[in-house]
């Protein structure tokens, strides 16, 4: 949700491999939810942009039937609407700010607030603002571009703010989040590299943090909420990019959330630690070699001696059941 | 009624009671601030402790504060003098500072009512255990107890050492440690983002003292100085005003040390406007509305603040030995603008802020004009510290202005559909979109030979 041009004008968000596996990690971890309740009841509420990738996944796998997408660039609305692979998506134009505020919470919510672009204040108030109003068992997902060279360059800021933006990597954050939340701890190493996006995972997390404290002022102890992250994924399939994911739940689900063992689905990731896609670039007779010896036959002479890298063989093996394969059809 | 019975009568009526209640105090007189502001009014306490005992007068060397929490329990531990038993006995946990007590000499807590305040806000019990050279004492109370009772107001000692000798130095110093914390109050030491907001406005608020070397821990993490600073070069020289406000309205009392700058510093619309100090306790941060300079003031008149001023920086210290006389609010988060000293030093802050407006009124024509040789030469200047700073004089930065020249420009604007620039953006292959204006322009003039030199 840039206030800039949409990055789908520049990227076939289908063809993004790492982003297509993503999406397949995230469905796979998602179907625990299935203790808390039918997945197929839950709404899906994200950013569908002209692909509706995830939403053509996540009708498939759950069955879903409510499903809204918010679409912030307005010229593209008749595209956007054109383009809506199923009738159940119903497409709300307006920035996620402006939009979240008035969609029907009162169903279960799986919410991924999937940015194109850097953390922002607005983006920590999409996330106070949806953490207060889901329902139990909910599930929250923000993707943000974790690119260190986007502090300096902002996709969010106005041409004439950036006349005059920082120079410095602090306060250039602090312009982005409001300065009382850049704590002084901060040393100028989390502002660069990868520990830029382990910052950017502290930050949604303490507001969400915050959000749910406030909720529970006052509240028995049954009532109070609670959140569990379950998603850390990592991937750069062109920007570096970073996802985080929480379940969110009162003291009374703590057990049924238990019995969803998020922690027993590999792609699962509730630490720091994230879970980095790094995708091989193999040929199709390549995937076609290795599968055959997929997933135990890796120590056979004929696996070994497939002339693939064997860094290649060993990125493939982690994720080869998700495995996107691209190929041109005349359709 | 004649005068008489009214005597009669007032021997026999009832009395009116006027009698304070705790839950005054518990209660209300704790929503008047917030927790980040009452555990500023503890820490204030210490570097009072730092000022009263402190040799060298610039220097905070030695001196710390750590202040820890979590879901369950608060303390504010120092090692900056220790509370002295007379002290203690009589006066610092009295509510509001008794008549009899003389002002200290340039000390921060003024009003007497921070303490008990700060751990009313915060819990059920509290714990205060004091040691300087000569003495040691332990207050430990639960509030709701004491609250009970209606009539006494005392705490009471459970350990009170007096004549103490030869206590070791690292045994000097206070903690406070706060327990049965308010359920809201627990929620928000429980909380990342207030532990964020606690520590910034710590390093605001004691930045004099912090970057005169006092340490501040906050959760295990000592604060870092960050130190005022002024754009500064041959062609831009800040601001600077001294003066001593003497005598007058009482001849007897101490003198106000009042030091004034302004000047340019990063382009930042939160950051600009004015920042006040008493006794190195930040009160005032980027004000920039009419309690300090902006709009009018009496006959001049300052524009309001307004992005372009985003790159103004007004600061202000009084600096007075008796705290009272010190312009500043009970809860040291405003200025008191009906005070003596403020009224005294309000027109020299408007007059500093006129050079600084007026150059920065250039610095945004010069943006209309599309020149850039005013945001050169601040661009150039060096970031140099306040302290540092020792010609008085106004904001000066005519060096700069007197070099403008070149050619007269202006500026074009127009809108065309979002479609149609970006294509022609993209077949410019530049990345702003002032410059597909710029680009088409050029290439216009070159193909129908307009000579621009």
């Amino acid at each position: 949700m840039s206030i800039k041009e949409p990055s789908y004008h520049d990227v076939n968000y289908a063809l993004r491999p790492a982003k297509n596996i993503e999406r397949k990690m995230m469905s796979e971890v998602l179907q625990c939810l299935a203790r808390v309740g039918p997945v197929s009841e839950y709404q899906y509420v994200g950013f569908g942009s002209i692909f509706f990738a995830d939403y053509r996944l996540f009708h498939r796998t759950f069955g879903m039937d409510r499903m809204t997408s918010i679409e912030g660039y307005e010229d593209d609305e008749a595209r956007v609407k054109h383009n809506r692979p199923y009738d159940c998506i119903e497409v709300k134009m307006g920035m996620s700010y402006d939009v979240l505020r008035f969609l029907d919470w009162s169903r279960k919510s799986i919410v991924w607030l999937d940015y194109d672009h850097e953390i922002a204040r607005y983006v920590l108030d999409d996330l106070d603002l949806v953490s207060s109003r889901v329902q139990p068992g909910s599930v929250i997902v923000v993707t943000l571009d974790g690119e260190t060279k986007r502090l300096k360059d902002p996709k969010t800021v106005r041409e004439e703010e950036l006349e005059t933006w920082p120079k410095r990597p602090r306060q250039q954050l602090e312009r982005l989040v409001g300065k009382n939340r850049v704590s002084p701890e901060l040393q100028p190493h989390d502002l660069r590299g990868k520990r830029l996006m382990e910052t950017y995972r502290r930050l949604l997390t303490a507001q969400i943090d915050y959000t749910l404290r406030s909720k529970n002022l006052g509240a028995d102890e049954a009532d109070r909420w609670h959140f569990r992250q379950i998603f850390n994924f990592r991937y750069a399939d062109t920007a570096q990019m970073m996802t985080v994911g929480w379940v969110l739940y009162p003291s009374t689900d703590s057990t049924l959330i238990e019995h969803c063992r998020f922690g027993a689905s590999e792609f699962c990731r509730d630490s720091d630690r994230p879970l980095e896609i790094k995708v091989p670039n193999l040929t199709l007779r390549e995937i076609r070699d290795l599968d055959r010896y997929l997933p135990t036959g890796t120590d056979s002479e004929g696996y070994r001696q497939i002339p693939v890298p064997d860094h290649d063989k060993r990125l493939y093996h982690k994720i080869y059941r998700l495995f996107p394969t691209f190929t041109e059809a005349d359709l | 009624m004649c005068a008489k019975n009214v005597q009669e009568q007032q021997t026999t009526f009832p009395p009116v009671k006027a009698n304070p209640s705790k839950d005054i105090f518990i209660r209300m007189l704790t929503k008047d601030l917030s927790l980040a502001d009452a555990i500023l009014d503890l820490a204030d306490n210490s570097v009072d402790g730092a000022r009263r005992t402190k040799k060298k007068p610039a220097s905070y060397e030695g001196f710390w504060i750590h202040i820890e929490f979590s879901g369950d329990f608060f303390r504010i531990t120092d090692n900056c003098g220790g509370i002295d038993l007379d002290v203690a006995k009589n006066y610092a946990f009295c509510f509001g500072k008794p008549d009899d007590r003389n002002p200290e000499r340039g000390l921060i807590g003024e009003f007497g009512v921070g303490m008990k305040r700060a751990v009313f806000k915060m819990g059920g019990k509290f714990r205060v255990e004091s040691t300087t050279a000569n003495s040691h004492f332990v207050i430990d109370e639960n509030v709701e107890k004491w609250r009970r009772n209606k009539t006494n107001w005392d705490f009471h000692f459970q350990e009170y050492e007096p004549g103490l000798e030869g206590v070791p130095r690292e045994k000097i110093g206070t903690t406070i440690e706060v327990t049965s914390l308010h359920e809201e109050i627990a929620s928000e030491f429980a909380s990342a983002n207030f532990r964020s907001e606690l520590q910034q406005r710590l390093q605001a608020a004691h930045q004099d003292a912090i970057s005169h070397r006092l340490s501040v821990k906050v959760g295990g993490f000592t604060l870092p100085a960050e130190s005022i600073t002024l754009k500064t070069s041959p062609k831009i020289r800040p601001g600077y005003f001294a003066m001593n406000l003497n005598g007058s309205p009482k001849k007897e009392a101490a003198p106000i040390n009042v030091r004034l700058f302004t000047g340019i510093s990063e382009s930042d619309p939160k950051a600009a406007g004015w920042y006040i100090y008493c006794n190195g306790r930040q009160i005032v941060a980027a004000e920039q509305k009419d309690k300090t300079v902006w709009g009018q003031i009496g006959d001049i008149n300052i524009p309001k603040m307004h992005n372009q001023f985003s790159r103004f920086r007004g600061y202000a210290f009084f600096d007075c030995e008796n705290q009272s006389r010190l312009p500043w609010t009970t809860t040291k988060q405003g200025i008191d603008i009906e005070s003596f000293a403020y009224k005294k030093v309000r027109p020299e802050m408007v007059r500093m802020t006129r050079p600084v407006i007026n150059f920065l009124n250039r610095l945004d024509q010069e943006q209309e004009l599309e020149t850039t040789l005013i945001a050169d030469a601040v661009n150039k200047a060096m970031d140099v510290s306040l302290f540092d700073i020792a010609d008085v004089g106004e904001f000066n930065a005519e060096r700069v202005l007197s070099a403008e020249g070149g050619p007269k420009l202006l500026r074009i604007s127009y809108k065309k559909p979002a479609d149609q620039v970006r294509k022609v953006k993209e077949q410019l292959e530049v990345t702003k979109i002032s410059e597909v204006g710029e680009v088409t322009f050029d290439y216009y003039c070159k193909y129908e030979e307009i000579d621009v030199d």
